[in-house]
């Protein structure tokens, strides 16, 4: 049991845990409803720990709240499969099979191949493995801090991640937009190689400087292409909230690169606008060359 | 600006690429799946949260999970709203219409008894319905004072209705049809009641002085058997209409003068030792459910009403009304004695008072919400219910020290 396979210290500190949280624990175990799926009250307990341990560790006083959010049906429901108990693995099949069927879907655009992916990812959470002696279920990675199917939405998408893009592994990635060679035509390939190491610098030594919540906010909007709305899901806030707190970032770090620009590469206001013409001008045969070679 | 606007595309273009080529493409130390689902969810703890955005802001597999899991999350949406989203829709249309609808009939008849050409057809209705009173809609009259009342009743309109006028002043409208849709705050003193059941009181008189009038329990009582079961959506859409009411209660217009039919209430009051009818004080207007509500289901000792800018009064033994000091100056809107000692005063902007001394002090409650206080029904000494103008209701079970809230529908 993977449960089982904790440290002595982290044995103490579930014993802590355990005789401090009992009566909650026991009331969640209760609720789940984890009698259902044969789930004992100690294994319930110990798979709730696992999860909450590294929390529990650094701030004590947080337990009561992390027992709060607790999914214990989930976490019943997911020990129970983890275990073998085959009614368990029914009422999971039956509710969350068209779960997995539809992320891999979502995912890989494809009907053979996303059902390809979900049935291997049921048989990993059912633990059938053929090289195995005994079975593990996949389920054991999972206690109670999402929902059950947030999580299998993550196991999904981490295993089409693994499986799809090893099989890509030999084949040249795309050349990274950033990496972009300077604009053939430019009038002055010297200024521009200069422009372009002039702005490239400064660019990222202004984003190194944002805080990681900033540079994470930047980072679902220009790279993950994330909505508002998706946003704000993220970060509990509005999507006018988000909109406005991305236009003043976007207002600060032009400011800072201009910054940049004129205080330590020392440009003046002229090169400081070339360089953005320098930009301008790449973009455009950026575009020009995607478009051609389509 | 244009320029300028030109010239911010690829700058964010660039931003973009160097915030790809800023990321690690992950690996070991990256957290969990579970972890990752339970940022999407917002179930971390704070500090969880800040140590896994470090995290995020450099990785692009994890950034790209997260990102993918919201997508997932978002895309299962609309299909749970195909499915819901009818319901609702249609349960808003109609209360939209059952909303209108009593607030526009009410209009149209406020507008034809105003204009004098409805009130015979009402005063036809008035007998059958006084013979007979129905059954309330929604529990039965509780044994006590109403009872007497409603057997007494016939025969005290028989008997003021020869002294009737057959004119009324236009000015009457508001005040005689108002309680059909809204009820006066005061809790009736006992020796109305008394009057009443003895044959001495009759009506509500309209306020001869200022702007208010007393609603008595026969009104009450008719309203209670005649007002259909009310929902909260009722409530608030009769506010327009009660806007209307309490304007009309309010301005400044000159009283009529008191016809014959008054004359007699009055002294038939006097006679019983009730309390002056036209007491100078303002009164404010609760909605039809809460009207129900209170008409059948609470009992009232002693006699107590509230009024504007924080004004409560208990009715004296010689029939006059005692001002207690209440020490608020908000306008209160209803008032309740669950026992002789303990009683709940309500009003705006979320005030409440409790005395526990029989209304000789009041102390204020604080409550969780601004929002103006409509009605206030106590069952027990720790225990009383609030509704909110919007129709909201707040519960205690201690004093309160704590409230619970309901939602409107």
């Amino acid at each position: 049991m993977a449960a089982a396979g904790l440290s002595g210290m982290a044995d103490l500190d579930f014993d802590h845990f355990f005789t401090d949280h009992r009566v909650r624990l026991e009331a969640l175990h209760r609720a789940s409803g984890a009698a259902r799926w044969s789930v004992s009250l100690e294994d319930f307990a110990r798979v709730a720990w696992q999860g909450i341990a590294a929390a529990a560790a650094a701030n004590p006083r947080e337990v009561p709240q992390l027992l709060s959010t607790l999914r214990a049906e989930d976490l019943a429901l997911a020990w129970g499969c983890a275990q073998g108990s085959e009614r368990a693995w029914d009422a999971f099949c039956s509710e969350y099979r068209g779960v997995l069927y539809e992320a891999a879907r979502a995912i890989v655009h494809e009907e053979a191949q996303a059902r390809e992916l979900a049935d291997s990812l049921l048989t990993e959470l059912y633990g059938v493995d053929s090289s195995a002696a005994v079975r593990s279920s996949r389920c054991i990675y999972f206690h109670g801090r999402s929902s059950l199917k947030t999580w299998l939405h993550a196991v999904v998408y981490r295993k089409f991640v693994d499986e799809y893009r090893r099989q890509r592994r030999l084949e040249p990635l795309p050349e990274s937009p950033g990496d972009a060679a300077p604009a053939a035509n430019s009038v002055s390939e010297a200024d521009d190689q200069r422009y372009d190491a002039c702005l490239s610098e400064a660019v990222e030594t202004c984003l190194r400087d944002l805080p990681a919540e900033e540079k994470l906010l930047l980072g679902y909007s220009y790279v993950q292409q994330l909505t508002l709305k998706q946003m704000g899901r993220l970060t509990g806030e509005h999507e006018a909230t988000i909109s406005r707190h991305l236009e003043s970032l976007r207002k600060k770090l032009q400011k800072r690169i201009a910054g940049y620009l004129r205080n330590v590469k020392k440009l003046s206001a002229y090169d400081v606008g070339r360089c953005l013409d320098f930009a301008s001008r790449g973009v455009a045969v950026e575009l020009d060359k995607a478009l051609k070679s389509k | 600006m244009k320029d300028s606007s030109a010239s911010d595309k690829p700058i964010e273009k660039l931003i973009g690429d160097r915030l790809r080529a800023l990321l690690k493409a992950g690996g070991a130390d990256c957290p969990a799946a579970e972890m990752l689902a339970a940022f999407v969810e917002r179930t971390l703890t704070r500090g969880e949260r800040e140590s896994l955005q470090l995290h995020l802001a450099g990785c692009a597999r994890c950034q790209e999970q997260v990102a993918e899991l919201v997508r997932l999350s978002e895309a299962e949406e609309p299909a749970r709203v195909q499915v819901l989203a009818p319901v609702p829709a249609r349960k808003i249309a109609w209360f939209r219409w059952a909303l209108a609808a009593p607030a526009l009939v009410a209009l149209v008849v406020a507008g034809l008894w105003y204009t004098g050409e409805f009130r015979p057809l009402l005063k036809q209705q008035e007998q059958p319905a006084l013979k007979a009173p129905p059954a309330p809609a929604t529990q039965p009259l509780p044994a006590g004072p109403k009872d007497e009342f409603a057997r007494t009743a016939p025969a005290v309109r028989q008997k003021m209705a020869k002294t009737e006028p057959a004119k009324k002043p236009k000015g009457e409208m508001v005040v005689r049809e108002a309680p059909a849709r809204a009820q006066l705050y005061t809790a009736e003193p006992a020796a109305t009641v008394a009057a009443e059941a003895g044959g001495g009181a009759k009506e509500a008189q309209p306020g001869s002085a200022e702007q208010g009038a007393i609603a008595t329990p026969s009104t009450r009582a008719r309203l209670a058997a005649a007002a259909p079961a009310v929902t909260r959506e009722d409530k608030a859409a009769s506010t327009a209409y009660q806007d209307h009411v309490v304007s009309r209660l309010e301005a400044p217009a000159a009283a009529p003068p008191p016809t014959e039919r008054e004359k007699a209430a009055e002294r038939a009051a006097e006679a019983a030792g009730a309390a002056p009818a036209n007491e100078a004080t303002t009164f404010h207007l609760v909605s039809p459910a809460p009207l129900v509500k209170k008409a059948v289901a609470t009992a009232r000792p002693e006699g107590w009403r509230v009024g504007r800018q924080g004004l409560i009064q208990k009715a004296g033994a010689n029939g006059t009304w005692v001002t207690q000091t209440s020490g608020v100056d908000t306008n209160l809107l209803d008032i309740a004695f669950p026992t002789p000692s303990v009683g709940w005063v309500v009003g705006e902007s979320g005030t409440v008072l409790r005395t526990t001394d029989g209304g000789a002090t009041w102390k204020r409650i604080s409550i969780p919400t601004r929002a103006d206080l409509v009605l206030v029904v106590a069952s027990a000494e720790l225990s009383a219910q609030v509704v909110t103008r919007d129709g909201r209701t707040l519960t205690t079970t201690d004093g309160g020290k704590s409230w619970n809230t309901t939602p409107r529908d």
